[in-house]
């Protein structure tokens, strides 16, 4: 019998659901390995759990997603955080440093929003509630990943999956480096790679949307950015906090915990 | 010794003949910088450039290459290695070096890779004697520079106004005399020193090599690595960039559905974290400290004390620079030297 997909989404943009059927020339040998039994954005056939391979997109944000949560981990022999929202919070994250507030001059009908109406108040990663087998960084991860990522959990072996920093990528594409030779805030050296160094190769320095790499040194590009760059202490903290300020490397540059 | 010198506005008709014959690569501008890429015309190439951002290793040891493909019965296929004549243009000494260097690990010793040998061997080199001396550049304390002793099928000179063209093999001979120009005489090879002197003394930065692997032995736990870890990013940039460095990954990819697959080889770094990991997440270099000094000390000492004994006691720096002018945290191999000196 095939193994059960689902994809599932919690707090995010559907953004990451949205490139796993962007796979097009693999989906067919896709569906021909898995029975895609949840996968609301491509099919109206849903069918109720437990799955055996579960992606998992957004970040938890009400009580009822990590009841949601939790009952998906229970029936799943692999739970995959597919993107950002999933592995470290991303932008939705950084609300958690945003008064109540402040939110409510924003939004008029400010407690109509589920995350604030339930007093859940925080957004959290998927790894702050359950055990996570693998995580696909990147808002969106990159498809040859979520392939990889797939193939290993058919093959059950660890897909290979690379850490090292945007820098190696970037470096290899032979582009002039954006942070030393024009003196522009690149988060590159402290973001894992996967997006094959998008951003620079067209001129626009990293963002950092796939989170710390392996060895990031936060403190350092930090002191770099307001040496070299000319960045304010605000603007550091935003640029930590934009899409993995919750995760402990990047934690401290990004504000301090919360 | 056989040379020629040809006035400077004939290179572009020479580099035109070349082309019949060669795929060639030049020195091209890539935004601030320079980059190795294909050119049709010496209009394309400045041959002024500083250094380039990747390089030339990349030519035989490219970033990520195909060794096979498989398939799960057992078949097992080799990529065809496409036979066109390849010829670099421009390449500076101490780029030059760093492949005599490589040849070293490549193509004699033990384990020569195939791959490697037959890209050199159909790929002509023409070097070019450094007139001017970048910032980062120390390629004379390190016997590299600024003009190559051989290794070149051609050697171009600026003399002002005119080229001199020494041939240093049999397929330099050919290219000679593709050129239009005079024969060269005693006069035009004083010109050269001259100029090679001139160079000279511009080096801004000189490092002193004297019992250089015992100074790095001895100083294994010098808190200068400690310094440097904190600053150090890990980014790769000075690996990627150096034109010696050689180690490389090993990877199987499969193909869905899953009957097939490749092998591939891919540049690898060991200021890297997971470069020196092994099975179940053990680490032999897991601060970074410890792999800054690595990448240090095996660049500029224990060339000649360490496993790689194809160098002959050389140092397996060239003193490109590269490592120095494109780190982000301003490390600076010279400057550790000193330090660790004492100066």
């Amino acid at each position: 019998m095939k193994p059960k997909l689902a994809v599932v989404k919690m707090t995010g943009c559907a953004g990451c659901q949205m490139e796993v059927l962007r796979i097009e020339d693999k989906l067919l040998d896709l569906t021909g390995a898995v029975e895609i039994a949840y996968f609301y954005m491509a099919t109206s056939a849903n069918r109720h759990g437990p799955y055996d391979i579960v992606l998992v997109e957004g970040s938890v944000s009400t009580p009822r997603e990590l009841r949601e949560l939790k009952e998906l981990r229970d029936g799943a022999k692999l739970l995959i955080a597919l993107g950002d929202c999933a592995c470290s919070g991303c932008l939705p994250s950084i609300v958690n440093w945003v008064p109540p507030e402040e939110s409510a001059k924003v939004y008029e009908r400010f407690l109509e929003i589920h995350s604030r109406k339930e007093s859940f108040q925080r957004v959290s990663p998927l790894s702050a509630h359950v055990r996570v087998d693998l995580e696909l960084r990147g808002c969106p991860p990159n498809r040859d990943a979520i392939l990889e990522a797939l193939k290993g959990a058919l093959l059950g072996i660890r897909p290979f999956l690379r850490e090292h920093p945007v820098c190696v990528e970037c470096k290899l594409k032979e582009n002039a480096c954006l942070l030393v030779c024009e003196g522009r805030p690149c988060m590159g050296p402290v973001t894992a790679a996967g997006c094959g160094a998008a951003c620079p190769s067209n001129g626009r320095v990293c963002e950092g949307c796939y989170g710390p790499m392996s060895d990031a040194n936060a403190s350092s590009l930090a002191e770099i950015f307001a040496r070299r760059c000319g960045l304010s202490q605000e603007d550091i903290v935003r640029k930590f906090r934009k899409y993995a300020g919750l995760m402990p490397a990047f934690s401290k540059e990004a504000g301090g915990k919360i | 010794m056989r040379g020629m010198v040809v006035p400077k506005d004939s290179l572009g008709e020479l580099v035109s003949k070349l082309s019949d014959r060669y795929k060639i690569f030049g020195p091209k501008r890539k935004g601030t910088e320079w980059i190795f890429g294909e050119v049709e015309s010496a209009d394309e190439m400045d041959l002024r450039y500083s250094t380039t951002i990747l390089p030339p290793r990349k030519f035989f040891l490219p970033t990520s290459e195909r060794l096979f493909s498989f398939r799960m019965d057992g078949r097992v296929e080799e990529p065809e290695e496409p036979d066109i004549p390849a010829l670099i243009f421009g390449i500076h000494s101490c780029d030059l070096n760093a492949l005599l260097l490589l040849d070293a690990v490549f193509s004699s010793g033990q384990f020569p890779l195939p791959s490697y040998v037959k890209r050199r061997e159909r790929t002509a080199l023409v070097a070019l004697t450094c007139t001017e001396v970048g910032d980062h550049c120390f390629c004379e304390s390190m016997g590299t520079g600024p003009s190559p002793a051989g290794g070149y099928d051609v050697l171009l000179t600026d003399l002002e106004g005119e080229y001199l063209m020494e041939s240093g093999s049999r397929r330099g001979d050919e290219i000679l005399a593709l050129a239009r120009g005079r024969e060269a005489s005693k006069g035009d090879f004083d010109r050269k020193a001259e100029a090679i002197e001139r160079a000279k003394s511009k080096f801004k930065r000189r490092v002193d090599l004297r019992d250089i692997d015992e100074l790095f032995l001895k100083n294994l736990d010098n808190p200068i690595w400690e310094r440097l870890g904190e600053k150090d990013l890990a980014c790769g940039l000075c690996v990627n960039s150096c034109p010696t460095c050689f180690c490389f990954d090993v990877r199987d990819k499969l193909d869905f559905p899953m009957d097939s697959g490749v092998r591939y080889k891919e540049w690898d770094a060991c200021v890297l974290l997971e470069f020196s990991q092994v099975a179940l997440g053990g680490n032999f270099r897991r601060d970074r400290s410890a792999r800054i000094r690595q990448f240090i000390g095996h660049n500029l000492g224990w060339g000649g004390a360490s496993q790689f004994r194809e160098f002959r006691g050389k140092a397996k720096c060239v003193g490109c620079g590269r490592c120095i002018r494109y780190c982000p945290a301003g490390i600076d191999l010279t400057e550790v030297l000193k330090e660790l000196r004492g100066a």
